[in-house]
């Protein structure tokens, strides 16, 4: 990409780029480019700004997944019951080659 | 000898093991990795026990085709990569539609997902609030399980099992920009099931 081109980013992004941008950068890290381009972008937009701490709640949300327990008062997290791993176990035992 | 073994499948393939050996290994995968393929299952079916099902599939099927493992990939990309193949084969064996909740607020155009012309609202407070709240997960995992399914894989090995972008790609046979736009868009979607039904349930935003 040209410098101009470059240049061209930073200063033209509209809100499906820098939300984009937004989502990207939780799964790569940005060029610096885009990255100066997202961060004036979220300085005036802030549904932007908005959208970015918004992700990273929703992944915060993932690192503690859970689901709601009418037996219990408390949220349970998502795991795999230690009877379902015995249970795995023992099929993989069981299993001729 | 059990941490021998998996530690030797972490840095060369699996050949030249006994048939005790690798049963050793996967059960101690099933130790290691159990937790996060559950929850990938979790979240794809809703389901408890289909869950399970799956997971266990996942495994015995990484157990007999052990000798196909390569180092090249980690461990975990191998055995999401095997249990979204069975996964798949469990959805399209079980199309019945799930109930759906009556107060569920519906996303129809959100999927082609760009937020221009959308003024976003902040969503309130401390994330630790709601993380203590059943009724909030009630509709996380409400929303979860209303994500397409071409997004919902791509996106979810993302988020809950943090599986490298390009093995994503792998897995699922797309171009990283493809996983891009798959994982952003599952993020629009989201983000809007989420506002609309929890965090500005009155609002009246697109």
């Amino acid at each position: 990409m040209s410098p101009f081109k470059k240049i061209w980013t930073i200063l033209s992004m509209k809100c499906d780029q820098a939300s984009l941008l937004a989502s990207d950068s939780l799964d790569r890290r940005l060029k610096w480019h885009e990255r100066l381009g997202l961060k004036c972008h979220v300085m005036v937009c802030f549904s932007c700004r908005h959208f970015r701490k918004q992700l990273k709640m929703m992944r915060g949300a993932f690192q503690n997944f859970s689901v709601k327990d009418e037996g219990s008062p408390q949220p349970v997290t998502v795991k795999l019951s230690e009877s379902a791993k015995m249970e795995i176990k023992s099929q993989l035992d069981s299993k001729p080659e | 000898m059990a941490e021998k073994t998996s530690s030797n499948l972490k840095s060369e393939t699996t050949t030249g093991l006994s048939a005790n050996e690798k049963s050793q290994a996967v059960s101690d995968w099933v130790d290691q990795y159990g937790d996060d393929l559950y929850r990938f299952a979790f979240a794809r079916l809703r389901d408890q026990t289909s869950a399970e099902d799956v997971v266990q599939e996942a495994f015995i099927a990484a157990f007999k085709s052990l000798n196909e493992f390569r180092s090249e990939s980690t461990v975990k990309t191998w055995l999401i990569s095997i249990l979204r193949n069975k996964i798949v084969d469990f959805i399209r064996k079980d199309q019945r539609e799930k109930a759906k909740p009556v107060s569920f607020v519906e996303d129809v155009n959100i999927t082609s997902g760009s937020l221009d012309g959308n003024r976003l609202k902040e969503w309130d407070g401390d994330p630790s609030n709601v993380i203590e709240n059943q009724e909030f997960w009630e509709i996380f995992n409400n929303c979860v399980a209303k994500l397409p399914e071409n997004l919902a894989e791509s996106f979810l090995m993302r988020e809950i099992n943090g599986i490298p972008v390009e093995d994503v790609c792998k897995i699922v046979g797309i171009t990283s920009t493809n996983v891009s736009v798959r994982v952003y868009r599952a993020r629009v979607f989201l983000r809007h099931c989420l506002d609309k039904n929890w965090f500005n349930p009155e609002s009246d935003t697109p």
